[in-house]
């Protein structure tokens, strides 16, 4: 089941979800509008990454902040929710882009939130193949519906994107082991 | 996530609408819609799309006429905007998931996955892109979305406004940025410190 509106508004204001800042009408029918953060990291090499070889992957891409910022067509870019947000144990999030934007032939990747996390959330916007697009900051762009586990997690996420306030490039996962 | 019998059971009490439904449109969990015969090409231009001009959403800069076929040749790394066949009308207690049907994955056009919203009614627009090097032609008719449905906790306390941009949407409808702009949060100046 999703959770509504109304008890959206109950595990916010009782501080089971926490997200900050919470927007005026942030909160809608069945789930939360997300606003797009001042910052985006756009990639700057063309070569192979490979996610294996313990680089550190933030090298790849350069960070950019800005107050707006244009998605050239076909681009790939990371950006990140001017939101704070912390999960609970018992909700999962599942992140939408809102259909304006979709519209415009921008995409959004399959995109969940983990019970438990805590952190802005770094998303992969794609551009449309046609045009550019100029995208501003602190619009809304992302809806998230939460909804509820059969259980509350055992295992609450603890992961390497954990905390994350920028816009955080992927990590890889270090493998000790031969390949 | 409603099952088929579900939907079904929905549809029979009056309380989801799809219109028309045909034999094939409910699947085991969720609905297949289909292409009308309406496709809005998105033109290509180096030309930038802001967000803040007023609503764009007739421009002729981006956005060729809507035609009206039996088919549509998507050409390869070009997007198309589409609507549903089917209206919809949407409960107050489901929200709804759209996806791309496996088909047209497989065939690697893509969409941005999007939600529909508790008390809205319209035909579902969705822009689909073509990849390289091969196009893919969009016959009217043919079912291209997959649309799961999931129960919320409760009642929306607000479903989608009655005055809502995109409620009761008849057809093919661009992007709307105006009447966006006149509800904008004004929140935005206590938002979080720059940080990088």
């Amino acid at each position: 089941m999703i959770v509504s509106d109304y008890d959206l508004r109950h595990d916010l204001e009782h501080g089971r979800l926490y997200i900050d800042p919470l927007y005026d009408n942030a909160v809608r029918q069945n789930g939360i509008d997300f606003h797009l953060g001042d910052e985006v990291r756009r990639a700057k090499k063309r070569e192979i990454l490979d996610v294996r070889s313990g680089l550190n992957l933030e090298d790849w891409t350069e960070s950019e902040v800005c107050t707006s910022f244009v998605v050239h067509p076909n681009e790939s870019l990371l950006c990140r929710t001017a939101e704070y947000i912390e999960m609970p144990d018992y909700l999962v999030g599942l992140c939408y882009l809102r259909s304006t934007y979709a519209r415009l032939g921008i995409i959004i990747p399959a995109t969940a939130v983990d019970a438990g996390f805590k952190g802005t959330l770094t998303v992969e916007l794609r551009g449309c193949p046609s045009f550019g697009v100029r995208l501003y900051a602190f619009e809304p762009f992302m809806h998230v519906l939460f909804p509820r586990l059969d259980s509350p997690v055992v295992k609450l996420y603890r992961g390497k994107y954990q905390g994350q306030i920028a816009v955080t490039a992927p990590r890889a996962d270090i493998r000790v082991e031969a390949v | 996530m409603l099952s088929d019998l579900m939907i079904r059971s929905y549809i029979e009490h009056g309380k989801l609408g799809i219109r028309p439904l045909s034999e094939d449109t409910i699947r085991e969990n969720g609905v297949d819609l289909k292409f009308s015969d309406a496709f809005q090409p998105l033109k290509k231009t180096d030309a930038i799309y802001d967000t803040r001009l007023p609503s764009a959403e007739q421009n002729p800069l981006f956005f060729d006429p809507v035609i009206h076929a039996d088919y549509y040749d998507l050409e390869p790394g070009c997007a198309v905007q589409v609507a549903t066949k089917e209206w919809i009308d949407m409960p107050v207690d489901l929200c709804a998931m759209i996806n791309l049907r496996s088909t047209y994955a497989r065939l690697l056009t893509f969409g941005s996955p999007t939600a529909i919203n508790a008390g809205w009614h319209g035909n579902v627009v969705y822009t689909l892109q073509s990849p390289f090097p091969h196009g893919v032609r969009l016959y009217k008719d043919d079912r291209f979305m997959h649309v799961l449905f999931d129960s919320l906790t409760s009642p929306a306390e607000k479903p989608y406004a009655e005055d809502g941009k995109y409620q009761h949407q008849d057809g093919m409808v661009g992007p709307r940025m105006d009447v966006e702009k006149k509800t904008r949060r004004t929140v935005a100046a206590d938002a979080p410190e720059k940080t990088s």
